[in-house]
């Protein structure tokens, strides 16, 4: 209970009184801080409560509901490492939002009010009609791919606050090489300036202690932008409090392969047993290097309900995967805040119901000794009969 | 500039290092995943074979209580670790940004209260007014006012414990008895059916019987439609009606179903790595072959070719576990707040994927 507890209180003491100033930072990352002493005296009975900074901390994974065998019973908890549930205590969010903003839709008209999902051709239409226009005009598309950036660096601020320690963010899909060269350049040149900002200038984000990485296939890259981009890397690599993974050029297709095909290499050289083979071998090859177990939430925005080769294998069990209908560049601290909170909801909801089921849950003993005991062995008061019992 | 084009391209060549053709190798490694996918058990309904959840800490409101008010009177003494410095503060603040967060609970609660009553209004409403009356031509005529259907559509189903309403192997049977007739009544061939536990796979003659039995209540018993129920996973297939009156499998089936669980999700992914690298190993497969046309073809193979569409019958968003590789860009449907497979549902899922237009990476 403490757990979804304490996760949340870190979102509060970002929404506290001055929601909207971006200025805060130190403050409300101090009060979560507070806050996690506070539970872990509160718990008082965890012999490790102090050392729960310590890496060993379980990702306790929820599941929605059940495999269509009753709802709470369906719950599924994974909890990682020694006293998940106490390690997690001391954290104030153990968990990864993935956001997944695809350039194509998402960012030709930053002015654009929110889509319904019914008016999906209508906006794709649309926004073709805009990219003709752009084409022409020359500014308007490099204006919407500024808001979007724009955009990236208020929902990270609201996530960082929060407490979320990774996010990654789909920056650049192997598809988007389809695009005229002009619009890819126009891409690269502000993730660049965009992650260089962050790195070097941004004040907000030092506090955080933020360690850019980028994920997906390098080899795709053109050089001088990887050299960049890995000197990004490099500054940040002594940040550890939270990640922001880029995934650039990334497909979860290309990612399995790669992965696969890392493994076959790992067994030819005799490194690795093709008994001991499992998911948990495949997930370490990823790009992620082993942190990709998992993500909690998923966020698409701008109306698609298609995952559009992202995070395939990460988030088809155990994970929420949020659809919003807005556009990218309007997706800002109250949508961050809102998708975090449900989350935070339900999954209180289930941890409840988790621990309801667990109190009337009874051995395979119990049941045994209940329902499959042969009835011979009841005991019953002595007979009386005219014939001979046998 | 997409990954096939870098990658080298294989067709028509010779592997060089061992002399195979690519089609062989292909064969073999689908032959091999294939047997050892024979012993990958399909996971019990019955049994729980969730791992356990951890024990969380229940604080009733008196224990709360009774710790808020031992942190007043021994502030600042018990707060250890990181808010040393921090003082009494601590743990006053906890309780009061706790109750803050209590109350959005509660008014989080109300708010779900009255969506969930709108979405089961709305839904008793949309079954009212879409019935298909078990007649193909009504089911037909709402179809062809779309501008574009699915190919192939994918359903992931429940399996629900028989004391439930319409739940059990019998519920399951027919929910997916009915979704056969009406796609066969919107004319898309291509019909899987995902199952977390495989039930399904297990009752093939209940499914069959349970579709011709729904095939003649539709389309009359004088031309009842054929069909051909797979299971990928077992590499079996099951052809025509349950008294296998017609149809030896001859002409092409009017719909194919195939029946997918968990199984032909990751562990199959898992399978095939161990194949290719035993391959690999043993000098079989080069290590150039191993690209994503070869996976994909394999996959294609063990599992079937990726959905246009994938509905979800249940409340919410859950994909659990559905195949990853097939999930690239199938759209999904769902209706919030539904937890049954019913009509409406569907012909909005078509609806929706009508509006859908998908561009690759532009």
């Amino acid at each position: 209970m403490n757990l979804t507890y304490a996760t949340s209180i870190s979102i509060l003491a970002a929404l506290g009184p001055n929601a909207d100033a971006a200025n805060f930072a130190g403050d409300s990352s101090e009060a979560a801080s507070k806050v996690d002493s506070a539970s872990s005296s509160v718990s008082g009975a965890a012999p490790d409560a102090t050392s729960g900074v310590s890496p060993a901390i379980g990702k306790a994974s929820s599941y929605f509901g059940g495999l269509g065998s009753g709802a709470a019973s369906g719950v599924r908890s994974r909890g990682g490492a020694s006293g998940g549930a106490m390690g997690a205590l001391t954290r104030p969010l153990d968990l990864e939002i993935h956001m997944m903003f695809h350039l194509p839709a998402a960012a030709p008209r930053p002015a654009a009010p929110p889509v319904d999902l019914e008016q999906t051709n209508f906006k794709l239409t649309l926004s073709h009609h805009w990219r003709r226009y752009a084409k022409n005009a020359g500014l308007p598309l490099k204006e919407g791919h500024r808001a979007g950036a724009e955009s990236l660096a208020k929902v990270l601020n609201c996530c960082f606050k929060l407490g979320v320690k990774d996010v990654t963010v789909y920056a650049f899909s192997i598809e988007n090489f389809n695009r005229p060269q002009n619009e890819i350049d126009t891409i690269f040149s502000l993730l660049k300036s965009r992650l260089a900002y962050i790195a070097n200038e941004d004040t907000d984000f030092r506090n955080y202690d933020v360690a850019i990485k980028i994920v997906g296939n390098r080899s795709l890259v053109p050089s001088d932008v990887l050299a960049d981009l890995e000197k990004i890397e490099e500054l940040t690599a002594s940040h550890g409090s939270h990640n922001l993974f880029i995934a650039f050029p990334y497909t979860s297709r290309d990612d399995i392969v790669h992965s696969m095909s890392e493994i076959v290499q790992k067994v030819k050289r005799n490194e690795l047993s093709v008994d001991s083979i499992d998911t948990r071998t495949l997930e370490e090859n990823f790009y992620y290097c082993g942190e990709a177990e998992k993500v909690d939430i998923l966020v698409r925005t701008s109306g698609h309900t298609r995952l559009s080769d992202y995070m395939l294998w990460q988030c088809h069990q155990d994970s929420v995967i949020e659809f919003s209908s807005t556009l990218w560049p309007n997706f800002k601290f109250y949508h961050t805040w809102w998708t975090i909170f449900k989350w935070s909801y339900y999954k209180t909801l289930i941890l409840e119901d988790a621990e309801t089921m667990q109190l009337k849950k009874i051995s395979d003993e119990e049941i045994n000794k209940r329902y499959k005991e042969p009835i011979k062995s009841l005991s019953h008061p002595p007979f009386a009969t005219v014939t001979k019992v046998a | 500039m997409s990954l096939e084009m870098k990658t080298t391209e294989l067709e028509g060549s010779q592997s060089p290092e061992n002399g195979f053709s690519t089609e062989a190798s292909q064969e073999l490694v689908y032959n091999l995943v294939q047997q050892s996918q024979q012993d990958v058990s399909e996971v019990p309904t019955d049994v729980d074979h969730r791992s356990p959840v951890p024990a969380y800490s229940s604080d009733t409101f008196f224990t709360t209580l009774y710790n808020l008010l031992r942190n007043l009177t021994s502030s600042g003494s018990q707060t250890k670790g990181e808010g040393e410095g921090s003082g009494a503060s601590g743990p006053i603040s906890y309780y009061i940004y706790h109750s803050i967060l209590v109350f959005l609970y509660l008014l989080m609660s109300v708010y779900r209260f009255y969506e969930y009553t709108y979405n089961r209004l709305k839904l008793r409403f949309l079954n009212l007014a879409y019935n298909p009356s078990r007649t193909p031509s009504l089911i037909n005529s709402d179809v062809n006012k779309l501008p574009k259907i699915p190919y192939r559509l994918s359903a992931i189903l429940n399996f629900k414990s028989e004391q439930e309403e319409n739940g059990g192997v019998e519920g399951l049977c027919n929910d997916a008895a009915e979704l056969t007739a009406w796609c066969l009544s919107s004319g898309i061939p291509n019909f899987s059916i995902y199952e977390y536990h495989g039930v399904l796979k297990k009752h093939v003659p209940e499914l069959r019987r349970s579709i011709h039995r729904k095939l003649v209540a539709y389309f009359g018993t004088s031309n009842v439609p054929t069909y051909l129920i797979k299971i990928p996973h077992l590499n079996m297939s099951y052809a025509g009606s349950y008294d296998g009156e017609y149809g030896d499998g001859e002409d092409k089936p009017d719909i194919e179903i195939s029946l997918l669980s968990v199984v032909d999700g990751r562990p199959t992914i898992v399978e095939l790595t161990k194949v290719i690298s035993q391959l690999s190993k043993n000098h079989e497969l080069s290590y150039k072959d191993i690209n994503m046309k070869f996976i994909d073809q394999e996959l294609q193979q063990l599992v079937g070719p990726e959905p246009d569409l994938i509905v979800l019958f249940q409340p919410y968003l859950n994909l659990q576990g559905y195949p990853p590789w097939h999930t690239r860009l199938s759209e999904m449907y769902w209706e919030p707040d539904n937890d049954g497979v019913s009509y409406a549902v569907f012909l909005r899922a078509l609806q929706k994927y009508s509006t859908c237009k998908v561009n690759i990476g532009r």
